[in-house]
């Protein structure tokens, strides 16, 4: 096998660890008591001590070696031998005892464990031949079919020396059954009845070395379905059991005089989970080929697995639900001969779940829990028949289908639901609100009005205090969730009216800290009257658009950092009367610079004290908008760097002024597209006063590079009347500062508004060539359609 | 030589046999079929040559998921695609169930999202009385708990 099958790679979790650990650990438990003839084996306490470390052993390990326990020593010898004979025979004489759908018993080279092909060659034969089985996994079908072995014609004395061997190992396996009984306080002979038509297996295994053994196993992990196994292990050693304290696994320690004992799936049922069956697997080596024989132990077919009722009662319920063996014998048998993309049938497909468990200790029981432990795997008869329960079920309405669907199909469905939706559907029921506080929400939005309608009367003033703390708990909870889902949070969106309480604060603060350690890209907060944004908000390093309204930025420190921010908008649409009151609380931003190199688009509502804006050479500004909305007089700096795409100062004053100021080391240079100085946004039509002296220093600005210069009056707010004859006339006068070479400028007509400038941009360089001729007057209705075209 | 029998090969239509749970065979051509993972990674597994079970598809469901497959490799245009669609997921409750489980477990991730798509359509809209009507759901909560949870996602009742 030069060229290794994918087959057999098992994947990186499951793949053998080079450091081995040997175990000291699995009990090492001599019978010697149970054959000597001294002992009086009816003596109920003779064995006491045996059945405790039996008991002690399954409980802790699942696992456990025995030495003197009767089988001759001549007769495993003898099998060994006969095992590697027979696997040393020529290919063809094993295919002749070949295994297939009808004859599942013989040689096989293919099996699979969990899907990964297994390294290693088998024998099977049964115990009992021939063995009555089901003939088909199908749970209607009762037909039943026999199992014959098939014998090699070589080694000739192989039947003979299985047979013997096999009555041999019988005897031990009833023995320990036995005081596996009795450490469970049951009878010894509790167990031995399933097996009176038992469908036992001895398997020969045979694990070449292996060129990869550190990517494949000779077995992978697996768990035995059947009640016990009996290994027989040569001294190449290669077993290894996952320990239950640590899930660490440890090797068995090869002792030839010993067998290696595990509790199987079927103990681990009827014990109710007293005992469990242990995960185990078999390694693989390069240089040396390894044998081992287990003995399966099995009960008959008919047997129904279920937990001994003796083990259970109303503290302790069962935990399991019956399944019949015969069927999920064949079921995995069936398994053997395709590899599979789903799970093998396993016992926990029969395992009723803890919130049932609880529910059954209440005293509760419906019909429709059954239907709860569809394992959607699996075609047994309990599933086929649920399946056509839970269809009429669905029909008829009487059961909530949609809820069994599997988590993440739930969540691909609520995907399709604003988040709004998401929400309502959690007063569905109980499950439904667990899918809600599972889904991950990656918009947030929190609105106290709604909280507030939520409540559905009006408020009595004690109780403000009282919602209010519970909205921002709300706030707080909600965002908690989600990050403890692990969402990748959005948009954040705020909004309420102010904080009343002391413990408003601290929990809008941390949500906000919470969702920006998130890497939050979107905040909007609004609040109704002027508030502090908790200051987490300026190391929000991930910004990428922040949206404030009344909000009352409090710098901790001079300079601000927004790396990714692009969007920054702080609007006012208020009257004049309260902007006395704003103003009072912008105190705080005097002086404040910020430093925002990817920031596109400014809105920003300048209140006459100085604030500076620095732009960094690696800016991409595109958009800037400053609104001066303090009283006469003011005169403002504006400093920026090179690459400036579009700059509009408005001052709603007559007499403020605007120095703009470039600081790149080529002062007069800037690329700004769009340059736009109106001085008086609100006072220019509804004030007769003149058009204010201090236009800006053009000098300083060179207009050969600024795509559009823009200077003039913007309409009055409430009516579009033109603009008086004699202010064109006046901003005639300034023609020629802006006459200079430039690549155009424009004059704002009456009813066009900034933004239909920018949105023009285009359109406008077309016409550059219309610039600075003649009357400026008969300009504006040309430019007009272009201006307003948006 | 070796140009024409690449040419060979790919004009050749290789059809899988897919088997059902209940041991109905289908022969889809590998084309429509490997829409599915599921089927594409047991494909490349060497099940190809053979019949590919599917134990988790009963042979009505997997009937539907067969025609879903051909029609989705016709090259059908577009629009007539989304007609068709809308017409495919138009079916009774329990049949949706089954379709979203064998797409889930065929790993179709196309049909998958428009079956989700289909239920998120049966919800959207409705009043969650509507909803509990619709689906046979049971409200476990008691008034007070109720109020309480609708109260605090107040905003979503809007």
């Amino acid at each position: 096998m030069g060229e290794v099958d994918r087959a057999f790679i098992q994947a990186q979790e499951h793949r053998p660890k080079p450091k081995i650990i040997e175990a000291e650990g699995i009990p090492l438990i001599d019978l010697s008591i149970t054959s000597t003839p001294n002992t009086n084996l009816n003596d109920p306490h003779a064995l006491d001590g045996l059945v405790e470390e039996i008991g002690n052993a399954c409980r802790n390990w699942g696992f456990f070696q025995v030495i003197n326990h009767g089988v001759p020593l001549a007769k495993r010898q003898n099998i060994e031998k006969v095992s590697r004979e027979s696997f040393g025979q020529p290919l063809e004489e094993k295919n002749k005892i070949r295994r297939n759908e009808e004859q599942v018993l013989g040689y096989y080279d293919t099996e699979h464990t969990k899907n990964v092909r297994d390294w290693k060659e088998v024998f099977d034969f049964n115990v009992q031949d021939p063995t009555i089985v089901p003939a088909s996994y199908k749970p209607d079908d009762k037909e039943l079919t026999k199992w014959f072995n098939q014998w090699p014609e070589n080694p000739p004395n192989l039947r003979d020396i299985c047979e013997e061997y096999a009555k041999e190992m019988e005897k031990l396996a009833f023995k320990l059954m036995e005081l596996i009984a009795l450490s469970l306080g049951l009878p010894k002979d509790r167990f031995l009845e399933f097996f009176k038509e038992q469908t036992s297996t001895i398997r020969f295994n045979h694990y070449p070395p292996c060129p990869i053994p550190d990517l494949a196993l000779g077995v992978g992990r697996h768990k035995d379905a059947v009640a016990l196994t009996l290994l027989a292990q040569d001294d190449v050693g290669g077993l290894e059991v996952k320990r239950k304290t640590d899930g660490e696994w440890l090797r068995v320690k090869p002792n030839p005089n010993a067998y290696i004992i595990n509790v199987g799936d079927i103990i681990q049922v009827w014990s109710n989970d007293t005992y469990e069956s242990v995960e185990h697997r078999a390694m693989v080596n390069s240089d040396r080929e390894r044998f081992s024989i287990p003995y399966f132990l099995a009960p008959a077919h008919s047997t129904d697995v279920q937990p001994l009722e003796e083990l259970i009662n109303e503290q302790n319920p069962a935990k399991y639900k019956p399944y019949n063996w015969g069927k999920f014998f064949v079921t995995r048998r069936r398994s053997n001969f395709q590899k599979l993309d789903v799970e093998n049938i396993q016992i926990y497909h029969f395992k009723i779940p803890e919130s049932e468990l609880a529910e059954k200790l209440a005293g509760a029981s419906s019909i429709g829990k059954c239907i709860l432990l569809v394992d959607h795997n699996w075609m047994t008869a309990e599933i086929v028949e649920s399946k056509k329960l839970f269809k009429k079920m669905v029909m008829t309405n009487e059961i909530d289908w949609i809820s069994q669907l599997p988590d993440h199909i739930i969540h691909h469905i609520l995907s399709f639901q604003p988040g709004k939706n998401v929400a309502r559907i959690s007063v569905l029921s109980k499950t439904w609100h667990g899918f809600w506080t599972s889904f991950p929400v990656s918009n947030l939005q929190f609105s106290e009005r709604l909280f507030e309608r939520g409540l559905k009367r009006p408020c009595a003033i004690g109780e403000i205090k009282d919602w209010k703390t519970k909205f921002a708990r709300l706030v707080h909870d909600s965002v908690l969730r989600q990050c403890r889902l692990n969402t990748s949070i959005e948009k954040f969106e705020l909004s309420m009216s102010y904080y009343l309480h002391p413990d408003i604060p601290p929990r809008i603060d941390h949500s906000l800290e919470m969702i920006i350690d998130r890497g939050v890209k979107e905040v909007h907060v609004k609040f109704k009257e002027n508030s502090d944004l908790p200051p987490s908000i300026f190391s929000a390093k991930r910004l990428t658009v922040l949206k404030l309204a009344r909000c009352n930025l409090i710098m901790p420190c001079p300079s601000v950092i927004w790396p990714s921010l692009r969007k920054f908008s702080l609007p006012i649409s208020i009257s004049n009367k309260r902007l006395e009151k704003l103003l009072f609380s912008w105190n705080i931003l005097s002086q404040a610079t910020i430093h925002a190199r990817r920031l596109k688009s400014l809105k920003y509502n300048f209140m006459g004290y100085p604030f500076r804006i620095w732009w960094t050479e690696q800016h991409d500004w595109k958009d800037i908008r400053i609104e001066h909305c303090k009283g006469n007089g003011v005169r403002e700096t504006l400093t920026c760097a090179a690459l400036l795409k579009s700059l509009q100062l408005l001052s709603p004053r007559v007499g403020n002024s605007i120095d703009y100021k470039c600081e790149s080391e080529d002062p007069c240079k800037t690329d700004a597209d769009c340059f736009i100085l109106c001085p008086s946004k609100y006072g220019f039509c509804n004030t007769d006063n003149e058009l204010p002296e201090n236009v800006p220093k053009t000098s300083e600005i060179d207009e050969s590079q600024v795509g559009y210069f823009g200077f003039g009056g913007f309409y009055a707010p409430n009516d579009d009347e033109h603009i008086p004859s004699q202010r064109v006339e006046r901003l005639g006068s300034n023609k020629a500062l802006l006459r200079k070479p430039g690549r155009g400028f424009v004059l704002f007509g009456p009813s066009s508004r900034p933004n239909d400038l920018l949105g023009a941009q285009d359109k406008l360089t077309s016409i550059q060539e219309q610039e600075s001729g003649g009357e400026m007057f008969e300009l504006v209705p040309e430019l007009t359609p272009v201006v307003t075209a948006t | 030589m070796a140009s024409s029998e690449s040419t060979t090969t790919s004009t050749t239509t290789k059809v899988l046999r897919l088997k059902s749970s209940d041991n109905e065979i289908f022969g889809v051509e590998e084309k429509a079929a490997l829409q599915s993972e599921t089927i594409k990674s047991l494909a490349e597994d060497g099940y190809s040559e053979d019949v590919i079970p599917l134990f988790n598809v009963e042979k009505k469901t997997l009937a539907k998921i067969v025609e879903w497959l051909n029609k989705h490799a016709s090259g059908s245009s577009k629009e007539e695609l989304k007609r068709w669609d809308a017409d495919f997921v138009d079916v009774d409750k329990d049949v949706l169930y089954d379709l979203l489980l064998a797409s889930n477990y065929l790993n179709i991730e196309v049909l998958l999202h428009q079956l989700a798509q289909k239920v998120a359509d049966m919800i959207k809209g409705k009043k969650p009385e509507e909803i509990r009507q619709l689906f046979g759901i049971k409200n476990d909560f008691t008034p007070e708990e109720e109020a309480e949870i609708r109260r605090e996602n107040a905003w979503a009742f809007e």
